[in-house]
C-alpha cells in the first residue's frame, strides 16, 4: 500500500531513526505531530517493544498498545476508574463534579444514568432516525452534485452528523454549524486558550438551551426526555441534564464525521476496493466495521489506577494514569491479521473503536448507521469521486479524534435527486 | 449437529448488536438488555444465531454444540 496522505494508515515497517525510537518509547505523546504523521508505526513500535510503556509526557502516564491489556483495563472499572477524567491531559480534578455524564462516572452511578438513557438507543428508535438521516444525506449531496467538486468534510460529513445530533438532542438545526465547528476545533486544539474559550462558550449555550426548554420543551428530543426521566427515583438536576447533552454533542459531532472523512480518503486511495464495494452493496456493513477498526476515530481514552496492581507484567501504583489506545488494540496483528488492510470478510469483528465494557459507546449503532448512509451516498451518487492530490488535510492534533479537516474531491457531475 | 445458546446475562451491557444481526433469535428485555433466546435453535436459524453471538462485543452469548 502506498501512502498518499500523511497519517493515512499504511504498512508500518519501522521507519524511525534511533533517536525517534527513543522519543516514542520513553516520551510518547499522542498530541504530537510525530504521532499525527506516524501513528500506526509508532503504536506498533510500542506494542512490539514496550506494550505497557511509561512516558513522561503530560506529567507521566502509561500507554497500553496490546489488545488484551486495553480490554483488561477497560473492563475493570474497579481497578481503572473514570472519575479523574478520561483524557490525557485532564482538566478535571476529583472534587469537580462530572462534566460529561455518564462517561465521567464510575459504577454504579454511570449505570443508573446509562439505564435511563438506553431506550433512546434501541434498534427500533434507531430505525426511525434512519429516515431523517437518509433525507438529510440526500439533500446535502444534492447541493453539490451538479458542481463536480466539494469538500466532503465541510459539505457532507460534518453537516450530516451535526444536523442529526441536533435532531437527536432536540436543538434547533440552525445551531448545527456552531456546535460542530466549535467542538471539532476544541478537540483538535486541546489546551489552546482560544479553543478553551470557544468550548466554554458552547458549553454555556447548552446551559441556556436547557433553561429555555424548561418552559418550552421541543417534544421528542433528548432534552425533553431528560426532563421527564428519573435516576435513583428522583428527577435529574439541571446540571446533570446539561452534562448528558454536552456529552451527546461531543460524541455526535466529531467521531462520526471523522469516520466518514477517513473512509472517503482511504477509498479514494484504493480504487480497486472502491470498485468492489460499488459492485457489492451487501458488503457495505462489513466495510463500515473495518473502517471503524482501521482508523479508530476516537483514538484512545484514559483511566486512573485505583490501587496497586499489575497489567501486562508491569506494576502500577494508585494514581497512575493509563492511556488505552483503541487504535493500537485495533491494529494488534495477533488479534487482527493483516491489520493495516481493509479485509471485508474478516471474521473477528470485536474491534474496540467504541471502547468496551460499562462505558462502551451508547451511540455505536447510530454512528454505524450514519457512516453506512454516508457510504451509500458516495458509492451510488458520486462513485468516481477522487480526493484532489495532496489536498486532504488532517487535523492539527489527532490524539483524541483522528479526523480530516478538509477532504476536497472532484467527480463527474450528476443529477439532483428531485 | 444442533446448537445450543447459553446467555451470560451479567456480561450484557445493552449494545443490541445481537438483535441487529439475529432479530429472529434474540430478544431484549424492556430495559434494553438481552432477555431471551430459544435454548435449542431450529436449523434454519443457526447461521443467524451464530452471527448474533459473534457480534456481541461483551461475549455475553455462547454457542455450544448440543
Ligand atoms: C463512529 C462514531 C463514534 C465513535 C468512534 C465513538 C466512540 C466512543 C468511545 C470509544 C466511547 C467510550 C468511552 C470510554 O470508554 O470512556 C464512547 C462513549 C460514548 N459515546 Fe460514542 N462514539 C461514536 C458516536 C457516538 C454518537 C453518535 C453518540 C450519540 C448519539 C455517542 C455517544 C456516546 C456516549 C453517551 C458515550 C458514553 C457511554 C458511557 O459512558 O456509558 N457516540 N464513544
Ligand atoms: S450484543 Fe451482547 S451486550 Fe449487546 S445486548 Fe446483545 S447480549 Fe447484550
Amino acid at each position: 500500500m502506498e501512502q498518499k496522505n500523511p497519517g493515512a494508515v499504511s504498512s508500518p515497517a519501522c521507519p524511525f531513526s534511533a533517536e525517534t525510537q527513543e522519543k516514542i518509547l520513553h516520551h510518547f505523546d499522542h498530541h504530537s505531530s510525530l504521532y499525527r504523521d506516524h501513528s500506526a508505526e509508532a503504536l506498533k513500535l510500542l506494542r512490539d517493544q514496550a506494550p505497557v510503556a511509561k512516558t513522561d509526557a503530560h506529567g507521566g502516564f502509561y500507554v497500553l498498545t496490546r489488545y488484551q491489556d486495553v480490554l483488561e483495563a477497560a473492563r475493570d472499572d474497579e481497578r481503572f476508574c473514570s472519575f479523574w477524567g478520561i483524557t490525557i491531559p485532564t482538566n478535571k480534578a476529583p472534587w469537580d463534579r462530572a462534566q460529561t455524564i455518564p462517561i465521567d462516572l464510575d459504577p454504579p452511578y454511570n449505570e443508573l444514568f446509562r439505564d435511563m438513557m438506553l431506550p433512546l438507543f434501541t434498534p427500533k428508535a434507531i430505525d426511525a432516525y434512519g429516515v431523517f438521516l437518509r433525507q438529510t444525506a440526500t439533500k446535502l449531496v444534492d447541493a453539490f452534485i451538479e458542481k463536480g467538486e466539494a469538500d466532503l468534510a465541510r459539505d457532507f460529513g460534518s453537516p450530516l452528523t451535526a444536523l442529526f445530533t441536533m435532531e437527536l438532542a432536540g436543538i434547533d438545526h440552525a445551531q448545527a454549524d456552531f456546535y460542530a465547528s466549535t467542538i471539532q476545533y476544541g478537540i483538535a486544539h486541546p489546551g489552546d486558550p482560544d479553543a478553551l474559550a470557544r468550548m466554554a462558550e458552547a458549553r454555556g449555550r447548552v446551559s441556556r438551551e436547557v433553561a429555555a426548554q424548561k418552559d418550552n420543551p421541543r417534544s421528542g428530543g433528548l432534552i425533553d426526555y431528560l426532563f421527564k426521566a428519573r435516576v435513583g427515583g428522583r428527577p435529574l438536576m439541571d446540571w446533570e441534564i446539561e452534562a448528558i447533552v454536552w456529552l451527546v454533542l461531543l460524541g455526535g459531532v466529531d467521531s462520526t464525521q471523522a469516520t466518514i472523512s477517513n473512509m472517503a480518503v482511504h477509498l479514494s486511495d484504493h480504487p480497486e476496493l472502491k470498485q468492489r464495494l460499488i459492485e457489492h452493496p451487501d458488503s457495505w456493513d462489513d466495510a463500515v466495521e473495518e473502517y471503524l477498526r482501521l482508523v479508530t476515530p476516537q483514538q484512545g481514552l484514559s483511566r486512573t489506577v485505583t490501587r496497586e496492581t499489575s497489567l501486562g507484567g508491569v506494576e502500577l501504583q494508585r494514581g497512575d494514569r493509563v492511556l488505552m489506545s483503541w487504535q493500537a488494540a485495533n491494529l494488534d496483528e495477533s488479534v487482527f491479521p493483516n491489520p493495516n488492510e481493509i479485509v471485508l470478510d474478516r471474521k473477528n469483528k470485536r474491534h474496540l473503536a467504541f471502547g468496551i465494557g460499562k462505558h462502551r459507546c451508547m451511540g455505536s449503532n447510530i454512528g454505524r448507521l450514519e457512516v453506512l448512509i454516508a457510504l451509500e451516498q458516495l458509492l451510488t451518487r458520486i462513485p468516481d469521486f477522487k480526493v484532489k492530490a495532496g489536498e486532504a488535510e488532517l487535523s492539527a492534533d489527532i490524539g483524541t479524534v483522528k479526523a480530516y479537516k478538509k477532504v476536497p474531491i472532484t467527480f463527474t457531475p450528476g443529477k439532483r435527486s428531485a | 449437529m444442533p446448537i445450543k445458546i447459553i446467555l451470560h446475562k451479567d456480561r450484557c451491557n445493552g449494545h443490541a448488536r445481537c438483535v441487529r444481526k439475529a432479530p429472529d433469535v434474540y430478544r431484549l428485555d424492556e430495559r434494553g438488555f438481552i432477555g431471551s433466546a430459544p435454548e435449542t435453535v431450529p436449523a434454519e436459524l443457526e447461521d443467524q444465531a451464530i452471527a448474533g453471538a459473534g457480534a456481541c462485543p461483551e461475549e455475553a452469548i455462547e454457542i455450544v454444540q448440543s
